[in-house]
């Protein structure tokens, strides 16, 4: 009888290598993502498979209030994606961008595209639409462009992520839907997800799924609010 | 004749660097070449787009007092119906069978339809009534890597229009044409094989007078080398001087000047529907046929649309039209189609389309898209690498397309304002605004200090639902006061506040009148 051992080297080497085949522990050389996107975190790069978002695959953000710093934690991921010439398109935004805020953290305000006031159809189509084009690079999506009614049910909600997370597979946009955290215990087809919990000089992000890695819990420290200085940029 | 014709300049450019210097068809590339073109079904497709499921459709003439089949189509064709029968015999036939009266004027119309599509392939054509196009195709041979590869390009790009196209090509537009008409279609790109490529034409060909025809036949001459080797005079005194003249342009030894079809100012054609309806996807392809005139078109003014419109027409009531805005000019016929597609989609017809209509409203000047020369690779959108100029027209063709579905009015972008009242600072544009208004705006001072999220209007604190229970400020305050100049000056006392489930709010003290916090924004 051969015991494992006896395998020519080569054999075994060529298929450890096999793209299909996934190691846990090697964070290395990860073949699912064709390219990450740093999310100038370095303990969540760290977790994250590849070393930083995803391109291909649909990005889901949990958090249950608004302004515990969601949209920072996406944002040096996302002035990366408009230093290399691409667009960022938010569909549905809660509130209004202000852009003197986005151009302070390196993201040119006439890079951004907003839609608003969309039907389920009209949002779900334009993402599909932005993820198909090869100029959208960062595409910020929130709730309620995939949740048609309430009545619609929880059904709804699955295969408008389904549809999403099927187009960003295709595509090289890395694409992050933000939803509530009653959205946990759903079902969804999102590749990784997350949720967020507030601290006093950051975030706790927990991955609690990560396609081709593992569950993790990090503290991420985000910038501190700056106190506002009337000084003259020229003076 | 201009080089860079094509929609896709970049893609010609590396066709051009491929050609291999020793291919045998590069060694005429400077010669003069036609491509004589003939129509013969174009009375039928004069008549208007078929679709697979219309009935067989024949063009009728009268000829001796007898209304007979000029031309039928492959489902007539089927039925047995072949040219030149009676139409009653034809009707017996085929009981089903829809007979249209030939008419020049349709034809006509066609024709001028097929020229302005070869503006794709050279920009020297002239009309060969009745049913034919001369294209001078010696300097667009360079262009499309080689002979062969640019008659393929023109074959397949007629047979996806549904045009059946007899060719010939030679070094004289007469022989060309001579050549097409025999259904010669193996090009004769030397001029001393000519004569001998000519020889076999048979005379009918010609287009003479059919006494002229008979005579010749009598004399036991039937083809074009037995006519040439008559003596000349006595050919001249039989026939007049028309035979020697088109055998002489045939063969070289005179000129043949043609008149050089002109491209119209205005693009407005119209395409018939051969049968009404209000099917989406014949509708669409009726679009595509006329898209495809209309790039043509383009390419011969050198121009891009910048503002389309499409008519619909129907029986009794108004056409209904669609109006297309397009952000950037484009003569890209998939990127075109795709933006008529989406509005053809969602449009409610209730009545049977008879016409379509297809007319340029604005015309602008394309900046071309120089590629690279040295650029080692091809930039392609799904390329991660190398984004540059192809990304920024992929953004204006998303743009575009998600203005044709939502309305160019709800793609907004982002704009600065300088101004330091944090309402006013920052604007959501509808693109064509902002295009036309590109606001220049120098950073201020406070881009620093500001949340990312702005409420639409400032909310009291108390009954904005905000709060969440206590709020603990954690810097500030910072003044704002400015305004004064329109009326609308505030002072205001900004501070960030944190409310016990993490959130941190951008407040702010009406220092002017009521005293009241309000919230202003969120620092997400």
């Amino acid at each position: 009888m051969r015991r494992p051992n006896d395998l020519p080297r080569g054999a075994l080497h060529e298929l450890l290598n096999h793209p299909a085949l996934w190691r846990a522990g090697d964070h290395s050389h990860q073949p699912t993502h064709e390219r990450t996107y740093s999310s100038g975190f370095v303990e969540l790069d760290r977790c994250l498979v590849g070393g930083g978002w995803p391109t291909n695959a649909l990005v889901e953000i949990l958090h249950d209030s608004c302004g515990i710093g969601e949209l920072s934690l996406m944002l040096p991921a996302m002035a990366q994606v408009i230093r290399d010439g691409r667009w960022l398109l938010c569909v549905m935004p809660p509130y209004r961008l202000a852009a003197p805020a986005m151009s302070a953290h390196g993201i040119e305000p006439e890079r951004v595209l907003v839609i608003r006031d969309c039907s389920y159809e009209e949002s779900i189509w334009a993402c599909e639409q932005a993820m198909r084009s090869g100029a959208c690079g960062g595409l910020l999506i929130w709730a309620r462009a995939v949740e048609k009614a309430p009545s619609a049910g929880r059904q709804h909600g699955l295969r408008a992520l389904r549809r999403l997370q099927l187009a960003a597979s295709a595509g090289n946009t890395l694409a992050v839907l933000f939803r509530d955290v009653h959205a946990r215990t759903n079902a969804s087809a999102a590749v990784v997800r997350m949720q967020l919990r507030p601290r006093d000089d950051g975030l706790d992000v927990d991955l609690f799924k990560s396609r081709g890695g593992r569950a993790a819990t990090v503290h991420v420290r985000l910038p501190q609010v700056m106190p506002m200085t009337m000084e003259h940029p020229d003076s | 004749m201009k080089l860079a014709r094509s929609a896709n300049a970049h893609a010609d450019l590396q066709r051009t660097l491929q050609l291999s210097p020793k291919s045998p068809s590069a060694s005429h590339a400077s010669g003069v070449l036609w491509l004589a073109l003939e129509f013969p079904a174009l009375p039928l497709l004069a008549m208007g787009l078929t679709t697979p499921s219309s009935p067989p459709l024949v063009v009728s003439l009268v000829r001796k007092h007898r209304p007979q089949v000029l031309v039928a189509d492959s489902k007539a064709h089927k039925a047995g119906i072949t040219c030149g029968m009676s139409v009653t015999a034809a009707m017996a036939l085929c009981p089903t069978l829809q007979v249209r009266r030939y008419d020049a004027v349709l034809e006509d119309g066609a024709l001028q339809g097929l020229s302005a599509w070869a503006n794709r392939y050279t920009s020297s054509i002239s009309v060969q009534p009745p049913r034919g196009l001369l294209l001078e195709i010696g300097g667009s041979v360079r262009l499309f890597g080689g002979l062969d590869p640019l008659l393929q390009a023109i074959s397949d790009d007629l047979h996806h229009l549904g045009h059946v196209a007899i060719r010939g090509i030679a070094p004289t537009s007469m022989a060309a044409w001579l050549l097409a008409r025999a259904g010669h279609s193996e090009p004769v790109s030397v001029e001393q094989h000519l004569a001998s490529a000519l020889a076999n034409v048979p005379v009918h060909c010609l287009d003479l007078p059919q006494r002229a025809l008979d005579d010749l036949h009598a004399l036991g001459v039937h083809t074009f080398g037995e006519c040439a080797r008559l003596p000349r005079d006595g050919l001249t005194q039989r026939f007049g001087p028309g035979l020697l003249d088109v055998m002489d342009r045939a063969l070289g030894t005179r000129a043949d000047p043609r008149q050089r079809w002109v491209a119209p100012a205005h693009f407005e054609r119209r395409l018939e529907l051969a049968f009404e309806s209000a099917d989406r996807t014949v509708l669409m392809r009726a679009v595509e046929l006329l898209l495809a005139q209309l790039v043509g078109f383009l390419n011969a003014h050198d121009c891009g649309a910048a503002a389309l419109e499409l008519q619909l027409a129907h029986e009794g009531v108004a056409a209904t039209r669609i109006n297309l805005e397009l952000v950037v000019p484009s003569r890209d016929p998939l990127h075109l189609k795709a933006l008529l597609a989406q509005r053809v989609e969602r449009l409610s017809l209730h009545h049977q389309v008879l016409h379509l209509g297809m007319r340029v409203s604005r015309l602008r000047a394309l900046t071309p898209h120089t590629g690279d020369l040295y650029s080692t690779q091809v930039s392609e959108p799904s390329q991660l690498s190398g984004y540059g100029q192809s990304c920024e027209q992929d953004g204006q063709l998303l743009i575009e397309r998600l203005g044709a579905r939502l309305g160019l009015e709800r793609v907004c972008t982002l704009s600065r304002v300088a101004d330091y009242r944090p309402e006013r600072s920052s604007v959501e544009l509808s693109w064509h605004v902002h295009q036309r208004h590109a606001r220049d705006a120098a950073p201020l001072a406070f881009d620093v200090g500001m949340p990312l999220w702005l409420l639409p209007a400032p909310r009291l604190l108390q009954t904005g639902g905000f709060s969440g229970g206590r709020l603990i400020l954690e810097n500030g305050p910072c003044r704002i006061e400015s305004g004064w100049w329109d009326g609308e000056d505030v002072a205001r006392d900004y501070y960030v506040a944190r409310s016990a489930r993490g959130s941190r709010y951008w407040i702010f003290r009406d220092c002017r009148q009521t005293r009241q916090w309000y919230v202003h924004g969120l620092f997400a």
